[in-house]
C-alpha cells in the first residue's frame, strides 16, 4: 500500500528508493516530470503532441528499467533529462530526419534572459520578441539550440547541463559561448530587429 | 502563466496509470543491480587492459631506444635524421596511439567519464602508461616480447624492429650475423638470412691493442655487428666491429634455431650456440 503523502513529500532520490521497493510508487515520479518533460521534447525535437507523448513513455520505461543503475551523485532531474536528451536523438535517427519545425513555449523572463545574456536590451512586445527567438533558434544547429534551450529556458546550470548532455563544463561554457554567437549571427542573417 | 496554461493544455491524458498498467502487464522490473556493477567493471577492466598493453608497447620502445646506439650513426654513412626516420618504431606508435584511444573511449564510457576532457584524459593515459612501461621496461618484459617477436614474427626486422633491418643492408655497408668461426685473420658470420659471411679484419691489429675486449664480444655464437663494405658475394670488409647487446637476438639466431633440432625456436643460449666450427 502506498504512502501519497510519503512520497509527495520525498525528493526524487528518495522516490527512486522507494519505487524499487514497490513500482507503484513510480507514479509520482511519473507526475512530477511529465509536463517538464514534454515541454522539453517539443523544445528540442519537431514532433508533434502525440509523438511527444510517445517518447515520454520509452523515456519513463527507460528510467524504469534503470532505476538501479542511477548515480545518487547525480541530481534526479539531470539523470531524467540525460535519458530524455538520449531518447530524443534516438528519435531523429530512427526517423532519419533532420527536425524542421519546433514547438518552443517561451515565457517573458526565459526570452529576455536569453536577451540580455547576449547583450540585447531592447524593449519590445512580448509577442514578437516570442516569434523571433523562436524563429531564430530554429535556424540554429541542433547543438547549439538545445544548449541555449537547457540553459535559458529549463534554466540548467552548468553542471547539470553538463551531466545532461555528458560533456565536460569547459565544453558547454564554450559551446554556450558559440551558441550566443550564432543566435545573434542568425539573428542577423534573417534581418530581424530587436 | 501563459506557459503553464499551455503546458496544462500539453498534459498527456492517464500516462501516470497507462505506464503503471503496462509494467504490471507486461511484468516489467528494474534491472537488477549487479547488470550496472557488471556493465561498469567490464568497462574499468576494458580500460586497465588497454592501459597495460599501452604500457608494454612503451615498454618495447624504452628497450628498442636503449640499444640504439647514437654515436654511431656518422660511421654508418648516414644522416642523423634519416636514421632516425628510418628505425622510428612505428609500429609501437601507432599500436600504443590505437590503445590510448581505446582507454580514452572506455574511460569516456564510465559513469563520470564524460566530466573530463580530452586532454585530460589524454595526458592521464599517457602519463600512467609512461610510468607503467617504464616499470615494465624495468623488469624486463621489453625484452620478453622483443625476444618472442624476434623467434617468431615475421617482418620482424621492418615492423616490429626497425633497427634490424637498418644495420642488415650488406650493400649498403651494413652487416649483423652470428659469429659462427674465428681465427686470427678473418670471421665468419651467419646472417638472418642464413647467409654465410667472411670477413675480412683489416683493423685487427689495433684491435688486437685492447684483447679482453675483443675476448668479450668476439665469440662464437655472440651477435656482431658491422660497418664496412661488400668485397663479392661472400665477403665483407670490416671497417668497424660492434657488440650488438641483446637487441633482435632471438632475430639473429632464427638460421641457427631453424637448422638445428636441438635447438627449438626462441630455445638457445647466447653463451652456448647449438653448433660450432
Amino acid at each position: 500500500m502506498i504512502d501519497s503523502s510519503l512520497a509527495q513529500n520525498s525528493s526524487d532520490e528518495e522516490l527512486v528508493k522507494l519505487t524499487l521497493a514497490d513500482q507503484d510508487y513510480f507514479g509520482f515520479l511519473i507526475t512530477r516530470y511529465q509536463l517538464k518533460l514534454i515541454t522539453y521534447i517539443k523544445r528540442i525535437s519537431n514532433v508533434n503532441q502525440e509523438e511527444a507523448e510517445d517518447i515520454l513513455q520509452e523515456v519513463f520505461l527507460k528510467v524504469y528499467l534503470n532505476l538501479n543503475g542511477f548515480d545518487d551523485d547525480l541530481k534526479f532531474s539531470s539523470w531524467i533529462y540525460r535519458i530524455t536528451h538520449n531518447q530524443v536523438i534516438s528519435n531523429f535517427r530512427k526517423l532519419k530526419a533532420r527536425p524542421e519545425g519546433y514547438a518552443i513555449d517561451l515565457d517573458y523572463v526565459s526570452a529576455k534572459k536569453l536577451l540580455v545574456d547576449i547583450n540585447i536590451v531592447e524593449q519590445i512586445d512580448y509577442k514578437i520578441l516570442k516569434q523571433a527567438i523562436i524563429k531564430v533558434l530554429g535556424g540554429l544547429a541542433e547543438k547549439y539550440r538545445e544548449i541555449l534551450i537547457l540553459k535559458f529556458l529549463e534554466e540548467k546550470s552548468y553542471q547539470e547541463i553538463s551531466d545532461i548532455i555528458k560533456r565536460p563544463q569547459g565544453t558547454v561554457a564554450s559551446l554556450l559561448n558559440k551558441a550566443k554567437q550564432e543566435f545573434k549571427k542568425e539573428l542577423l542573417k534573417q534581418q530581424i530587429k530587436l | 502563466m501563459d506557459l503553464e496554461n499551455k503546458q496544462l493544455n500539453h498534459e498527456p491524458k492517464n500516462l501516470t496509470q497507462k505506464l503503471i498498467d503496462q509494467i504490471k502487464k507486461n511484468k516489467i522490473s528494474p534491472r537488477p543491480r549487479w547488470y550496472f556493477w557488471l556493465r561498469n567493471s567490464l568497462i574499468w577492466t576494458a580500460a586497465g587492459l588497454a592501459l597495460i598493453i599501452s604500457a608494454l608497447a612503451i615498454s618495447v620502445m624504452a628497450y628498442l631506444f636503449q640499444y640504439n646506439d647514437l654515436a654511431i650513426y656518422q660511421r654508418a654513412h648516414k644522416s642523423l635524421v634519416e636514421v632516425l626516420l628510418r628505425t622510428l618504431p612505428y609500429f609501437w606508435l601507432i599500436f600504443l596511439a590505437i590503445f590510448i584511444f581505446i582507454i580514452y573511449y572506455n574511460i569516456r564510457k564510465t559513469k563520470k567519464g564524460y566530466r573530463y576532457s580530452l586532454t585530460v584524459i589524454i595526458s592521464f593515459s599517457i602519463i600512467t602508461s609512461l610510468i607503467l612501461g617504464a616499470l615494465f621496461h624495468k623488469i624486463g618484459w621489453g625484452q620478453a616480447i622483443d625476444d618472442v617477436l624476434g623467434a617468431r614474427a615475421p617482418l620482424y626486422g621492418q615492423v616490429f624492429n626497425r633497427q634490424m633491418d637498418f644495420w642488415f643492408e650488406p650493400q649498403d655497408g651494413r652487416l649483423v650475423g652470428l659469429v659462427i668461426s674465428q681465427d686470427e685473420k678473418d670471421l665468419m658470420i651467419l646472417d638472418p638470412d642464413g647467409k654465410l659471411w667472411e670477413v675480412q679484419l683489416p683493423v685487427r691489429q689495433d684491435l688486437e691493442t685492447i684483447p679482453d675486449f675483443i675476448e668479450e664480444f668476439i665469440k662464437i655464437g655472440l651477435p656482431i655487428s658491422l660497418i664496412g663494405q661488400v668485397l663479392d658475394e661472400n665477403s665483407f670488409q670490416a671497417e668497424i666491429i660492434r657488440p650488438m647487446g641483446p637487441l633482435g637476438r632471438k632475430f639473429i639466431h632464427r638460421p641457427v634455431m631453424d637448422s638445428n633440432p636441438d635447438c627449438p625456436r626462441g630455445g638457445c643460449l647466447l653463451d652456448r650456440p647449438p653448433f660450432r666450427h
